[in-house]
């Protein structure tokens, strides 16, 4: 039999670029896998090292190969092999019977995280839940557990995910990105990057880690952890009282000329409008009858003192000379000061913000400030610049994802629809209402495709969680630590066995099958349906995998037209109907806030101190906890280039790139501990735990230790690194400002996890 | 001018990704080792900086056979025939000739020869020879998605490699060795 093609997208989709493949068969096994071509767009092809190896997925060793039941303790790793149809038996009888003690809303459903790149399989993951009625936290699917930037957004600029297109910096002068490592993490990003620096732009990298991004820079930033909100206010500081502002973007675009009461710091309202400084006139406007604001001063309006937010912004920032921001941060006073005033001068300047800035408690202060840094410099809403979060999207019409439809296969006529657990508005207190079942129990959980036990914090707060469930069922494609907690283990596909439709950016890519599933794996979508016939639920299954297809592309929405399944079938990579021309955020400068403008001031935050930009420590801060007596280091886990969050770890090829997982530390941290290269040393908290191996490197300031993000357990001596972290159900790791409207009303702006906000001490072993 | 085939290595866009390196598995088959390997600049381990913190330096250098026009292997080989040049300058190991001798992999100045031991012979970079003669640029080079790596005849001085060697002042590695290399290095 001579080669076959089918395309496909890259299994290692966590960087949420989506790259297209090509897959190519010989004698029914997968033999290489490449890059393929976007029609009519050949700069938008790429791969990394993740997508190259995929086919080392497929063929796997340790693949899930048959159902399993556990027959020890949680967690023990005593697995009895069993057919499918008693494993969906015992599922199913198991539901019934929790149904009728506690209602259809003790199960909860998580189909897929965003590495489960198939939409339909996603979707009828969803499906199965609103039948069922199932219950859990937000909908009943994805819990964002990294929302902290597009909270930022929303707070400032009223809208969450604001992608600024990257390739929109080709026109930029400056480019600074602020605690994102794309040569590692978001490669196509990257190349785009290169671009627009070989066309000139200035690269600037703020992070403490000298990483593979701050090598390629013209000027790496080094600063302390968890102080970035510090540094925008430095640079805000030099910009300001030089008077290198936008005048008239801050007058026209922000809240700049609003009025402040001095005697509750509310804006100055009549009739429930803004009132501003009319300086022609020399007396109070409404702030959209005049063009001439005063954006300083003070001024008394009907016996009550108010100053304009400009002005009150500007005595903030008075504080942050660049002296006090260098003491905060690390970064010398006069390098701050040269930064500011580039940046100020460099107009059109992007800034592009990722996780990095969005891990620690509080953090939230500096992804906001430095979106106000960008707009008082007028860099928001033009050509060029931006202060962005890494997703695409203008912030005003619908991505192209959101137009397809998926709601219907999600939600299917007359279906009961999921119930979410009130107050549920996060991450950490989704999984505290599990464990405390209140206001109800929850007794089921169905994970498909995620890996949580593993992504992100302490083992022991998932043990207590899992202690109130009686049923486990985890669908995947490896024994995760996630899976290894679950009482039933079923096989999946890995997405080169099954059919399905993906996304990548603008364009649907065919996820074509391109081998019979190995050993007795079953596509997700199988396993929702057959699960469901045995629950009574088969009218709600009765359509085919093409069924579904058609009704996820048969939307009314322009982007759409004329994109069938035969088309789709065809052509495999298909663009929707879009102009090739990147898009900017807020071209028109028209900000979604209650005020159409950039909120730099916030009265919803003043109970917080938290109206003006300010900088607070994080919770474990070397410097103002407790624990840093014991515990002196900061640990990061950073992403690198041969993980996609949990995944690839266990792929030969990559491991022979990054063999097994080591401590990064400083030289002169290992030197006071007697630490030597290729020690075993042991990393530890009052919480856990690690032991591995250390290595000296200048890549992570003294202070800091690092481990890579993504490997799994059994792959340290001892330990995990997430064991160090806190638990998920911890409260005292939201941050408060994300814990009130407008963040809880938002489906992707939510208060993070704070995996980076960890001390700990190590030591020689 | 002689046609040479040649690769062009821009260290400007390089980012220290392995796409090259794994692309060369994928495209070879290698279970085990690549026949290019991305080198960090500190000489250490991989994207280890050079320097103490916060004056640090790093950048990435990929190397691989330099499909020299004057070879030390080739020199070195005792089978005659076994190393053998192409009519467009790629240096070839014919695999049912080599006895394994590994002579070829002692000769060559820049380490890029390795040995495979389930064969018994030494294995090195093809430039892809069999994709060149199907009009198609060696598979890293195609996979290199950031541009980092050029393909074409740096004979014809009309050649996009060409042009990138004058405009950007391109250098050989060892060129005091005396093996004439085809694949030249534009500064990082």
């Amino acid at each position: 039999m001579g080669e076959q093609v089918f395309y496909n997208t890259c299994p290692a989709a966590g960087c949420h670029q989506y790259c297209a493949l090509k897959v190519l068969v010989k004698d029914g096994k997968i033999h290489k896998v490449e890059s393929a071509d976007y029609p009519g767009n050949p700069a938008a092809r790429c791969i990394c090292v993740r997508g190259l190896s995929s086919a080392q997925v497929v063929y796997h060793p340790d693949r899930l190969k048959y159902p399993l039941k556990r027959i020890g303790e949680r967690g023990e790793g005593k697995w009895q092999r069993i057919s499918w149809d008693e494993a969906l038996d015992t599922i199913a009888n198991k539901l019934m019977e929790l149904k009728k003690k506690y209602g259809p809303e003790s199960l909860k459903v998580q189909p897929g995280g965003s590495s489960n790149v198939g939409l339909i399989g996603m979707s009828v993951g969803s499906r199965f839940a609103n039948v069922w009625g199932a219950g859990g936290a937000f909908t009943c699917g994805l819990w964002s557990s990294d929302g902290g930037i597009p909270a930022a957004s929303l707070i400032i600029l009223g809208v969450g995910w604001q992608g600024h297109d990257i390739q929109d910096f080709i026109h930029s002068k400056m480019i600074i990105l602020w605690g994102w490592n794309p040569a590692e993490t978001a490669l196509w990003d990257m190349k785009c990057i290169l671009d627009a620096k070989d066309k000139g732009a200035k690269l600037v990298v703020i992070g403490p880690m000298f990483d593979a991004t701050a090598a390629k820079a013209d000027q790496w930033i080094p600063i302390r952890p968890g102080t970035d909100a510090a540094l925008a206010l430095g640079m805000m500081n030099v910009i300001m009282e030089e008077g290198h502002y936008d005048k008239d973007y801050v007058a026209k675009y922000t809240v700049g000329p609003f009025l402040v009461r001095d005697d509750n710091k509310l804006f100055l309202r009549d009739d429930g409008k803004c009132l501003v400084w009319d300086e022609k006139a020399d007396a109070p406007k409404p702030h959209d009858l005049t063009n001439s604001p005063a954006l300083l001063g003070s001024f008394m309006v009907k016996g009550v003192r108010c100053k304009p937010a400009f002005q009150l912004l500007m005595e903030r920032v008075s504080q942050y000379n660049p002296e006090k921001a260098a003491s905060i941060t690390g970064v010398p006073a006069e390098t701050i000061r040269r930064l500011a005033l580039e940046y100020a001068a460099s107009k059109p300047a992007a800034i592009k913000m990722s996780h990095g800035l969005a891990r620690t408690l509080n953090s939230n202060l500096g992804c906001r400030n430095a979106i106000i840094l960008a707009a008082i410099t007028g860099n928001i809403g033009i050509q060029g610049g931006g202060a962005s979060t890494t997703q695409t999207g203008d912030g005003v019409s619908p991505p192209f994802p959101a137009v397809l439809n998926n709601r219907e296969i999600m939600f299917p006529a007359g279906a009961p629809g999921t119930k979410t657990i009130p107050g549920t508005t996060n991450y950490m207190k989704g999984w505290a209402a599990i464990r405390d079942g209140k206001p109800y129990p929850v007794k089921a959980l169905i994970i498909s495709f995620q890996n949580p036990l593993q992504a992100s914090g302490h083992i022991d707060g998932y043990r207590e969680i899992f202690s109130q469930l009686e049923l486990v069922v985890v669908i995947d494609i490896f024994m995760t630590r996630t899976a290894r907690y679950a009482d039933i283990v079923l096989p999946d596909t890995t997405i080169f066995e099954r059919d399905d439709i993906s996304l990548s950016g603008d364009y649907l890519i065919k996820m074509e099958k391109a081998i019979e599933p190995l050993h007795q794996s079953k596509p997700a979508v199988e396993i929702w349906s057959e699960l469901a016939q045995r629950l009574g639920l088969g009218k709600y299954f009765e359509y085919t995998l093409q069924d579904y297809m058609k009704i996820f592309l048969d939307s009314k929405h322009p982007y759409a037209a004329g994109i069938t399944l035969e088309r789709l079938e065809k052509e495999k990579i298909v663009r929707a109907n879009k102009p090739l021309a990147s898009t900017i955020a807020f071209p028109n400068k028209e900000f979604p806030t209650p005020s159409g403008k950039v909120e730099f001031y916030q009265e919803r935050l003043i109970e917080l101190g938290e109206e003006l930009p300010v900088h607070k420590e994080q919770l474990e801060s070397p410097r103002t906890s407790a624990l840093a007596k014991n515990y002196p280091l900061t640990l990061l886990t950073v992403k690198d280039r041969t993980f996609t969050q949990t995944q690839m770890a266990n792929i030969g090829w990559l491991r022979e790139i990054n063999p097994e997982p080591m401590l990064d530390i400083n030289s002169v941290d290992a030197q006071g501990r007697g630490i030597k290269d290729n020690d075993t040393v042991l990393v530890f908290n009052d919480r856990g735990r690690v032991k591995l191996r250390a290595r000296l490197n200048e890549a992570v300031p003294p202070g800091t230790v690092n481990i890579d993000h993504g490997w799994w357990p059994e792959q340290f001596a001892e330990g995990h690194y997430n064991d160090l972290d806190h638990r998920v159900d911890d409260l005292s790791t939201v941050t408060p400002s994300l814990d009130m409207e407008p963040v809880t009303k938002d489906f992707f702006a939510t208060s993070p996890l704070i995996p980076w906000d960890c001390l700990v001490e190590v030591k020689k072993i | 001018m002689v046609k040479q085939y040649s690769l062009v290595f821009d260290l400007r866009r390089c980012i220290g990704c392995h796409n090259c390196t794994i692309a060369c598995k994928v495209e070879n088959n290698l279970e085990v080792g690549s026949w290019i390997k991305v080198l960090t600049s500190s000489g250490t381990l991989v994207d280890m900086p050079t320097g103490k913190y916060p004056q640090l330096s790093l950048y990435w250098q990929p190397i691989t056979c330099m499909h020299c026009q004057n070879p030390p292997c080739l020199e070195a080989c005792p089978v005659e025939g076994t190393i053998y040049i192409r009519p467009d300058g790629i240096v070839l190991i014919e695999k049912e000739k080599c006895t394994g001798c590994e002579l070829c992999i002692s000769a060559c100045p820049y380490g890029v020869i390795q040995f495979n031991p389930q064969a018994n012979v030494a294995e090195k970079c093809s430039l892809c020879s069999h994709r060149v003669d199907q009009g198609l640029p060696p598979f890293c080079v195609k996979e290199c998605i950031w541009g980092a790596i050029h393909f074409g005849d740096i004979g014809d001085p009309n050649s996009e490699v060409s042009q990138l060697m004058s405009s950007r002042d391109g250098y050989a590695l060892e060129p005091e060795k005396g093996t004439q290399p085809s694949n030249y290095y534009l500064a990082p």
